[in-house]
């Protein structure tokens, strides 16, 4: 997989984990949280190797 | 492989431009100011009182101008008036999911630092990163010497940064002895990847001379020890490099910088010419100032000064222009050995400009052990010494004198008043230390400001 797909695949992903962020199960709430900050941290550490996507 | 060849995101940091660097530094650092001016009350109202709201500042340079900055006592302040996070913490309470604090022993208080999901990954990645650039690769085998957990920065960062960088982690500091990590390590016998204390890479060295064996030959598969936290002589990097046949690399960090703002390159902590190293800022996570911390004016390369730290990405309790107390000599990037233009630090003589000294992991100001000390009215004067033992490990020596009525009581007595000092001590700072009854006479008199502690632990640096 080339490298440059990643920030696209990790942008679909973030949108799926807000999905799920909204979920109504207490014990599960807490897990996407986690998942939502893992990936959005994701998204920011590799968009500072990428001036473009800084960007836009 | 280099791990700009390893990985391309690495490689793009690398590739940067001086002026690119700096365009995504201000590019992160305007959302940065724009999120803390809609968010934060604190920084708010600071950048309100100095003319330094997001639409005034047009320019990183602007900003090192015009921007206040923040100290140990603003950020207390703050915490006392909005208990307990402060109103710098910029993120709603309940997406806080981890807290850090710094070492309460200066007296004045522990900083509270609120991090979210996101920021665990940061820091996380702010460990992973240097550790990435020192050699250690997914599947590698590394054994973690700092204590983990607790409420720092330091107890956590490191279990992260080894998990996401993919390493099969061993934490075995605080919970084992020396020797039981010895004998974990023989038993695992294909270690890659030390990190340690500086001070305790020594102690392991010494304790691994002591039972005869030999590093290169029991552990050849060692790629790199990683330190941190104390100063270091030259000759002591040479000799671990030597002894353990791997290069010795280093990184500086703080729970302000969310984990390590630089570490080494493959050079290591000494450059082919046999001077100190350089740690290469990664300033695109975390914009690093070096002042001279009268003038607050920038130092020039080669000079030191003191490091003032804003973080561009961390969202709970970011810090803007952070006063460290940690002094360090600053090189431009033009002055390293290096293609990369990262700017950095001279490598093993980072300091405090204050009297803080740093203990088996501890951050102990002297006034808290005054503090401690001097509560006791039986108590007269008292001299303090950190050193390294034969067998490598940290100790500490109080001579104390009591004062002359105390003096006279019994043996009995006096031993019961050493012993509380000493558990009034360990309360305050979290350290045992040794307690040696001396005559009054024995100690300095102090006519102004008292000197009351060496360390003389790099003279014991021996191997």
């Amino acid at each position: 997989m080339a490298d440059n797909e990643d920030d696209k695949i990790l942008r679909d992903m973030m949108q799926q984990a807000e999905r799920l962020c909204d979920t109504g199960d207490a014990l599960l709430k807490g897990q996407y949280w986690h998942l939502r900050g893992r990936i959005q941290a994701l998204l920011n550490l590799r968009c500072a190797g990428d001036l473009k996507s800084v960007a836009e | 492989m280099s791990p700009y060849a390893a990985s391309p995101l690495v490689g793009r940091f690398a590739a940067l431009s001086r002026g690119d660097l700096e365009a995504l530094q201000w590019s992160r650092l305007k959302r940065q100011l724009a999120r803390l001016y809609a968010d934060s009350a604190y920084y708010r109202e600071r950048m309100d009182k100095a003319g330094a709201a997001p639409d005034k500042i047009t320019s990183l340079q602007r900003f090192r101008e015009v921007s206040p900055t923040s100290s140990k006592s603003d950020f207390l302040a703050d915490q006392t008036a909005h208990p307990p996070f402060g109103n710098r913490l910029s993120i709603p309470r309940d997406q806080v999911a981890l807290v850090s604090m710094t070492g309460g022993t200066s007296g004045q208080g522990q900083e509270i630092y609120g991090r979210s999901n996101h920021d665990i990954h940061i820091q996380g990645y702010l460990h992973a990163l240097p550790w990435f650039l020192a050699g250690l690769r997914p599947g590698d085998i590394a054994l973690n010497c700092v204590p983990a957990g607790g409420l720092t920065t330091g107890g956590w960062g490191p279990g992260e940064g080894l998990r996401i960088a993919g390493a099969t982690a061993f934490h075995a500091g605080g919970s084992m002895s020396t020797d039981a990590k010895i004998d974990l390590m023989m038993r695992i016998g294909g270690m890659n990847f030390i990190y340690a204390s500086t001070n305790y890479l020594h102690t392991l060295s010494e304790a691994l001379n002591r039972r005869g064996i030999d590093p290169k030959d029991a552990f050849p598969n060692m790629r790199t020890l990683f330190i941190a936290a104390e100063a270091y002589p030259i000759e002591w990097a040479q000799k671990i490099e030597n002894l353990w046949g791997c290069k010795l690399q280093e990184g500086y960090g703080s729970t302000q910088c969310a984990g390590f703002a630089g570490s080494t390159c493959d050079e290591g902590t000494i450059t082919v010419d046999g001077k100190r190293g350089n740690l290469h800022l990664f300033e695109w996570e975390n914009m690093i100032e070096v002042v001279n911390p009268e003038t607050m004016e920038p130092v020039k390369s080669g000079e030191m000064g003191e490091m003032i730290v804003t973080n561009l990405s961390i969202q709970g309790s970011p810090v803007i222009r952070f006063r460290t107390g940690d002094a360090a000599v600053y090189i431009d990037h033009s002055d390293t050995n290096c293609d990369r233009a990262w700017n950095a630090l001279e490598c093993g003589t980072i300091k405090r400009l204050d009297d803080m000294m740093k203990i088996r992991g501890n951050n102990i100001w002297p006034s808290a052990i005054d503090a401690a000390v001097f509560a006791f009215d039986e108590v007269a004067e008292y001299a303090g010494r950190v050193f390294t033992s034969g067998d490598g490990k940290t100790e500490i020596e109080m001579r104390l004198a009591l004062s002359e009525s105390a003096a006279q009581r019994s043996e009995d007595e006096r031993q019961n008043m050493l012993a509380a000092v000493r558990g009034a001590i360990k309360e305050r700072t979290n350290v045992w230390m040794d307690i040696v009854e001396v005559p009054r006479g024995d100690l300095p008199e102090f006519s102004y400001k008292a000197k009351r502690w060496k360390d003389e632990r790099q003279d014991g640096y021996k191997l």
